[in-house]
């Protein structure tokens, strides 16, 4: 064989051997490829665990405070109720036992019980002392609301195994809703058959009344809140949608914190409590907002066809 | 086999007879020469070729595997400097051939059938090396010693003192200095 054809030959080899080594590198950089989105799907599960394993040693960390808290209010309020329901009763005999006793007086000295009452300034005094009461038995009822919010936070294993039809609950909700509504707000259901959720309905209703009394609340007079359901590949998503006055960015972070509000006279729990029993039915509760346009909760929640 | 090893040895062929005689060979064992460093071939076809090149320069299979040897070290540094480099001394490089060199192996091909070397120091200050692989090139790993020894400059004195082609159970070398 000349050197020339000899050279060649083993030229179409190495072009041989060099197709080879492209194919190895395209199956290589593939295999890397594919290894980089599965070790990046994986990160992303480890980190959505990793946050839920925050959230959920942090509620539990809120649940050990509020059942301590729970415990420590309740006795006190509930000594201080009584006291003042007493107080309320004996504020009313004395008021009686008061007007005998100007009645008396003016029998026996004409115009010294209108004298004696205007030195005492006592039509005052019964009218602010019943209001005084009156005041502070509303502001134990709040107390009592308070602490019966926070037990929830005390209760992270109770969502129980009900099989229960989420849109009879948001129906449910609703009607309830309808006699504490104090804005002319209209809810619109969007309602989709979809399968049951695991759980305690009781305690759905709670979450989601009290998204939809916070949606409510977004509106100064009147507005519209709408409400759906529908099956998203496994999963029950419920969105409660409002045209309020939406959620400035600032504030996002922190609407579903315990104790942060801005619409007075709410006691800042609300969200919390619909987040936390969300998680104890194994869901998950997202916020979106755009300041002015309105507010957009969502609700995903495991279906038993899991 | 890796690729690598078959693609040194058409070098070999290539850089000290004639690109000529490397055709004759692999149209002798009935291969196409197509060879790629990264890739795997049958360890058979490389003895045969090793056997083809015995016959026609009158080598023994140990001479020719030595020589190869020898010559797939500069190969080798030429590709991976970086294992020879970051040693100090001939000892503590093939102290780090199991532990560093055949790790880094595996990590690009857990398929890969990388021998295994155990550097012993005996207290009279002997280096005894023991080599043991289902291939039995070691006649190989002699000639790889010897390029690593050229390439930190020193000579030394190779004895084997058993081997696994006689029946022992890995093949042993002793290795002194010139």
């Amino acid at each position: 064989m000349s050197s020339l054809e000899s050279y060649q030959r083993e030229l179409e080899i190495q072009r041989r051997a060099r197709r080879l080594a492209e194919t190895q590198l395209e199956d290589k950089s593939r295999e890397l490829y594919q290894k980089n989105q599965a070790l990046e799907t994986a990160l992303s599960q480890l980190k959505e665990q990793q946050e839920l394993l925050i959230a959920k040693e942090k509620q539990a960390s809120i649940g050990q405070l509020s059942a301590g808290l729970a415990h420590e209010i309740n006795n006190p309020n509930a000594f201080v109720q009584s006291n003042l329901e007493s107080l309320h009763k004996y504020v009313v005999q004395l008021t009686d036992a008061i007007h005998v006793l100007l009645e008396k007086m003016d029998k026996l000295d004409a115009g010294s019980a209108a004298r004696f009452s205007s030195d005492f300034d006592l039509n005052f005094l019964v009218q602010d002392a019943s209001d005084l009461i009156q005041e502070s038995v509303q502001g134990t009822q709040r107390i009592q609301r308070i602490v019966q919010g926070l037990r929830y936070f005390s209760q992270t294993d109770h969502k129980g195994d009900k099989h229960f039809d989420i849109n009879i609950c948001i129906i449910s909700t609703i009607e309830l809703l309808s006699h504490e509504q104090e804005t002319q707000v209209e809810i619109i259901k969007q309602l989709s058959v979809v399968p049951d959720c695991a759980g305690n309905p009781t305690l759905m209703s709670l979450a989601i009344g009290n998204i939809l009394k916070n949606a409510s609340q977004s509106h100064p007079r009147s507005g519209h809140i709408t409400i759906s359901s529908q099956l998203v590949g496994q999963e029950i998503q419920i969105r409660v949608t409002d045209d309020g006055d939406g959620i400035q960015p600032q504030d996002m972070a922190k609407i579903f914190e315990p104790f942060y509000t801005t619409k007075q006279p709410s006691h800042g729990l609300g969200l919390t409590i619909s987040r936390a029993i969300v998680r104890q039915h194994d869901g998950h509760i997202d916020c979106s907002s755009h300041p002015g346009e309105g507010t957009e909760i969502c609700i995903r929640l495991p279906s038993t066809t899991n | 086999m890796k690729g690598a090893v078959f693609v040194a040895l058409q070098d070999m062929i290539m850089d000290e007879f004639e690109l000529d005689l490397w055709h004759q060979i692999i149209d002798a064992v009935g291969s196409d020469g197509v060879y790629t460093a990264t890739l795997n071939y049958d360890d058979q076809e490389l003895m045969a070729i090793v056997g083809e090149i015995c016959s026609r320069l009158s080598l023994s299979r140990a001479d020719a595997l030595r020589h190869f040897g020898r010559y797939l070290f500069d190969f080798l540094h030429r590709g991976h400097p970086m294992f020879a480099d970051s040693k100090a001394d001939f000892h503590s490089f093939i102290s780090s051939i199991d532990g560093v060199i055949h790790l880094e192996v595996m990590k690009l091909d857990d398929q890969a059938r990388p021998p295994k070397i155990e550097v012993q120091t005996r207290p009279d200050g002997d280096t005894r090396l023991l080599y043991s692989s289902e291939r039995n090139l070691c006649h190989l790993a002699e000639g790889l010693l010897i390029g690593a020894a050229d390439h930190f400059g020193i000579n030394i004195e190779l004895e084997q003192l058993c081997c696994r082609l006689e029946g022992a159970e890995v093949c042993e070398f002793r290795i002194g200095k010139a």
